[in-house]
């Protein structure tokens, strides 16, 4: 009787130790695959994927890279809610006690701030391969959804992360960020005091970021995550890269997941815990002086990643730079797949040799387009004071922004007649033209705004202090 | 067997080794770091104590502050100096070594009793009466110059008390 | 794909020996970098109270912390050993019967718990010497020192009014305790309000003896019944009933030098150098009609206290505009300390030059924004940066294009055969 009860209970262990770790592996990769077809891996990938899909340089591993940060990012995110308390001002003494009192405390938060900010690059990085690879187009539309949905929360986790330290750096570039927010039409300041609980950022805003921080925005990312992956299977796997007038391979040569994918990205984030790590040991995240509402560092900046719209700000009416622009790009974000949805050239970095042509012509233009508006406007330009009997909204709001549009409607005319570019070429070099011009509005804002949002050399920039 | 035949094998020999090597190495580096990151952990984890608080040195005061025969509470250390007629010290943990409740001084009683199940000790934290299984523990005295300090950072227990755990000026 | 495995498994080990290294740096390290973080903080945290202490410790507890009068000297050993908890409580709560207010907010005073905390760090650990300096460079020394000398013949003229001795002593108390915060012949500072006041007057004597002796919780104004006797305290009630019939300048306020630190002559060389020179002379020899400053007979009549007033407010009528909306006082202080370091070498007459030419307009000083730099200092990084985006801008374009042109004359090709 016992003996059975025995037998059950090994043969049931046996079972569960067979599925996590198979006894012996074979010599080959077809046996090898198939004695692990129940394990974890396969519930992610396929048993098998084309060959070319492993190809480096088509997607850089910036998706897997994206889901490692995450879990970098749960892993210290866990252990630093140990040391943490949200209230204000002890919220900041809990980090300056990590900094000196608790043994790797400071390298924790090293890895957490940098993994951190390096999700954004990568996630923006993803999404920029996934345009320009045209691997967003149905039946793919619902998971590049599914990716800007992401996009957005990872910018929240990061906005309510920055409030936590409660430093000054801190304090102030939520209470600019969260301004932007007012200028929403009607609903704008309900959802700031929303947000702040209460009129300025206090040490209820504090509360408030950290539960959204530890558990809102990362649960939602988990599922979009699940969602994510799941679809990327349903889809049929990611798209094939090809060569630029190469037809489509409809019986592409496959390889097995195991081990020709798992190893690949194995040593991929590997290579990633090291340089993140590295970084973080040699690297302290910034912190400033404990908040006080009392004082506002000049200039106060919001975090990097807003720089753009802060600087869309010195020339738009903050209606127009921050609620008008950012919402027409989200539109555009979103309906892209169901604009440009002819699945024509997948898997082609920038479809075509004209395709490349017209994205090394739009980049070159916005380059120095944007760089000169932003001069120009900053210096000669004044249209509130030409139109002062407009309201700023219009005369300094969307009369600005009709001539930024009419511009850029010409260029697309340009190319649609000029050049006889397609659709998708239009919707390339349109693209290309306005994440250029982001890069360059980002670049503007961190780099070469001083005192008084005044353009400065970097290099002779004026200290705060 | 010809000579090209051998020449595979060693080729094939060859190969091996630096497979197992490659191997083995992998292996040593992934233990070294799993190592490592045990080693952060386990750290991270771990309190440390400033000077003066609990856990850390405590320094009491001068020798003379306490008569002899007098048992002083020192709350943040979580311990009393207890100074006997002979002149010696002792840190007596302020926690019963039953289970862990904080034991006042009786000073009328000449005791420590403790309130949660009327264990008895006497003023060297001696038994007088169970359920504690054993004297008050100690913390270590050490007496530099005419400052009194105690360590915090170790408990000692005994099982009687003993004239030689006494600490003298 | 034995070759790819090769690199994989090669970059993997690579990956592997970068990581433990990095971590093994960072655990070796880390006894030593936590301990350098603590310094590194309680530095910051003593800076900041530094600022603190300048802006609202140092009117009452000096330039050093050295003490005035009977408000206790903070600079002192038995203090550094003092427990936090005493000092902190003692800052926050104030101490009942003194001087010494509430200082935290919970207790209606400015100072957030962590400002508390990091006074307290400034007095178990801070370098005073490091204190008066910033006090001086921040415009901040306190001017009015504790006590004053009352002006010998007004004094003997006041023995011959009604009760004039009571109103010598009290004068003489005056002088000596309440001078530092009610300021010259009783006119008031900025510490406390004016007592040569008709409002004042309007109260009873009781009332105002009750406040000499009980003071005003919450403020400066301390409970003088334990320090003053009775009779004292009635003699100042009645100097401050009667101060009308009091001449002026009974209780001048003094003449006090200005404190200088290097930094602060520093500052003032600059300052005087940009905007001063061109009319005083580089070396304050004067120019054709304008005064100089480098000479005996100014620099010997004129007190600190005088020179900062004409700083500030100008000379109307003169070319010598006011200073004081556009420069802060310390700026200004830092100027007049730079002017008085003369006094030891001033000639006795002043030889005048030609105007020099530096200075000038604010906008043709040296304020690098974007544009304006480029013409000021011939600084070659902001033209090669703007020549660096266009060439990688017509680069890109240019490279467009051919390509572009080249595929459709193959197309043409192609079609015309």
């Amino acid at each position: 009787m016992s003996n059975s009860v025995l037998d059950d209970e090994q043969s049931g262990f046996d079972r569960a130790r067979k599925r996590l770790a198979p006894p012996g592996v074979p010599s080959n990769d077809r046996a090898r695959s198939r004695l692990v077809l129940d394990t974890l891996v396969l519930h992610l990938h396929p048993a098998r994927i084309p060959k070319r899909t492993l190809k480096w340089t088509y997607t850089w591993g910036l998706g897997g890279l994206a889901a490692l940060l995450v879990t970098l990012l749960v892993a210290t995110g866990v252990l630093l809610l140990v040391n943490y308390t949200p209230t204000a001002p002890d919220a900041y003494l809990s980090i300056l006690n990590l900094r000196s009192n608790i043994w790797f405390g400071e390298l924790l938060r090293n890895i957490h701030h940098w993994s951190a900010n390096l999700l954004i690059v990568v996630a923006v990085l993803h999404l920029l391969r996934v345009f320009f690879t045209g691997a967003y187009r149905p039946p793919r539309e619902v998971n590049w959804i599914f990716g800007v949905v992401m996009l957005l929360l990872i910018l929240g986790a990061n906005f309510t992360g920055y409030l936590l330290p409660w430093d000054q750096l801190a304090y102030w570039a939520i209470t600019v960020g969260t301004s932007l927010i007012t200028y929403i039409p009607l609903v704008g300041g309900s959802i700031e005091s929303l947000l702040l609980g209460g009129p300025e950022v206090s040490g209820t805003t504090l509360l408030h970021f950290y539960a959204l921080h530890i558990s809102f925005i990362p649960l939602s990312i988990f599922l979009l995550m699940a969602l994510h992956f799941w679809r990327v299977r349903k889809d049929g796997g990611l798209t094939i890269p090809r060569a630029v007038d190469e037809e489509m391979d409809e019986r592409p040569t496959r390889v097995t997941t195991i081990p020709h994918l798992v190893r690949r990205e194995t040593v991929w984030a590997l290579a990633w815990i090291a340089i993140v790590v590295t970084f973080s040991v040699f690297v302290p995240a910034p912190l400033e002086g404990i908040a006080d509402p009392a004082v506002s560092p000049n200039p106060a900046k919001a975090p990097w990643y807003f720089m753009g719209i802060q600087e869309l700000l010195v020339h738009f009416h903050p209606f127009v730079a921050a609620i008008v622009i950012p919402g027409l790009a989200l539109a555009g974000f979103f309906s892209l797949p169901f604009l440009d949805h002819d699945a024509l050239h997948e898997g082609i970095w920038f479809r075509s040799r004209r395709g490349r042509s017209l994205g090394a012509i739009a980049a070159g233009l916005s380059l120095v387009l944007t760089s000169a508006w932003i001069v120009i406007d900053d210096r000669y330009l004044d249209w509130s004071v030409w139109l002062d009997t407009w309201p700023t909204v219009l005369s300094n709001g969307f009369l600005p922004l009709a001539t930024v549009v009419v511009v850029l409607a010409l260029l697309d005319l340009w190319i649609e007649k000029g050049l006889g570019g397609t659709l998708e070429e239009r919707v390339l070099f349109l693209f290309t033209f306005l994440a250029v011009s982001l890069v360059v509005l980002t670049v503007v804002g961190v780099f070469f705004r001083g005192p008084g949002m005044e353009l400065f050399w970097p290099w002779s920039m004026p200290s705060p202090h | 067997m010809n000579e090209q035949q051998i020449e595979i094998e060693r080729e094939g020999a060859r190969r091996i080794d630096r497979r197992s090597f490659l191997k083995y190495s992998g292996i040593a580096v992934g233990a070294l770091a799993v190592a490592e990151i045990g080693t952060i952990g386990f750290r991270y984890a771990q309190p440390r104590v400033a000077e003066g608080d609990f856990g850390g040195v405590i320094a009491v005061g001068a020798v003379d502050d306490f008569p002899t025969g007098s048992i002083t509470h020192i709350p943040n250390g979580r311990f009393y100096i207890a100074r006997l007629d002979d002149g010696g010290f002792l840190a007596l943990h302020q926690r019963c070594t039953h289970l862990g409740c904080t034991v006042p001084w009786d000073q009328a009683a000449g005791q420590f009793i403790c309130p949660c199940h009327n264990s008895q000790f006497d003023d060297t934290g001696d038994v007088l009466n169970p359920p504690a299984p054993r004297p008050l523990d100690l913390f270590s005295v050490s007496i530099e110059g005419d400052i009194v300090s105690v360590d915090t950072g170790t408990t000692i227990s005994r099982d009687d008390f003993d004239p030689s755990q006494a600490v003298y000026a | 794909m034995t070759r790819t495995r090769s690199i994989e498994i090669g970059v993997g080990l690579v990956a592997g020996v970068a990581l433990t290294i990095a971590l093994g740096i960072a655990i070796v390290d880390e006894p030593d970098r936590v301990v350098t973080a603590a310094d590194q903080i309680l530095d910051e945290q003593i800076d900041d109270a530094m600022n603190l202490y300048a802006q609202q410790c140092s009117v009452c507890h000096g330039l050093s912390g050295e003490g005035i009068g009977s408000n206790p000297p903070l600079n002192d050993e038995a203090l550094r050993a003092a427990d936090e908890d005493m000092l902190s409580k003692i800052i926050a709560r104030g101490q009942p019967g003194t001087a010494m207010p509430a200082w935290s907010i919970d207790d209606g005073g400015p100072f957030s718990d962590y400002q508390v905390s990091e006074l307290v760090s400034l007095i178990n650990y801070g370098n005073w010497d490091e204190v008066g300096d910033r006090v001086v460079n921040l415009g901040l020394a306190p001017l009015v020192p504790f006590s004053a000398e009352p002006d010998a013949a007004i004094y003997e003229s006041m023995g011959e009014l009604d009760g004039g001795a009571s109103l010598q002593h009290a004068v003489d108390i005056y002088a000596a305790e309440c001078v530092a915060c009610h300021g010259a012949d009783g006119l008031g500072t900025g510490l406390a309000p004016a007592l040569n006041d008709p409002d004042v007057r309007e109260q009873t004597p009781d009332e105002i003896t009750r406040t000499i002796e009980l003071g005003i919780p919450g403020t400066l104004m301390a409970p003088w019944g334990g320090r003053l006797d009775d009779e004292t305290i009635d003699d100042l009630a009645q100097l401050i009933a009667r101060w009308e019939e009091v001449p002026s300048g009974a209780v001048p306020a003094p003449d006090v030098p200005i404190a200088t630190t290097e930094e602060s002559l520093a500052l003032g060389e600059t300052l005087y150098a940009d905007n001063c020179s061109t009319c005083h002379g580089v070396e304050g020899q004067g120019t054709m009609r304008i005064p100089a400053l480098n000479v005996e007979g100014f620099l010997g009549e004129a007190s600190d206290a005088a020179i900062e007033q004409i700083v500030t407010l100008g000379v109307p009528g003169t070319p010598m505009p006011a200073w004081g909306d556009r420069m802060t006082e310390a700026e200004i202080q830092s100027v007049v300390g730079f002017i008085r370091s003369w006094e030891d070498t001033a000639p006795a007459v002043a030889t005048p030059s030609p105007p020099s030419g530096r200075g000038g307009p604010p906008w043709a000083r040296t304020n690098e924004t974007l544009l304006t730099s480029e013409g000021s200092a011939a600084d070659w990084r902001g033209p090669a940066f703007i020549m660096g985006v266009l060439a990688v801008s017509i680069t890109l374009i240019a490279a467009g294009f051919r390509s572009l042109r080249r595929r459709s004359r193959v197309e043409t090709e192609t079609t015309e055969s």
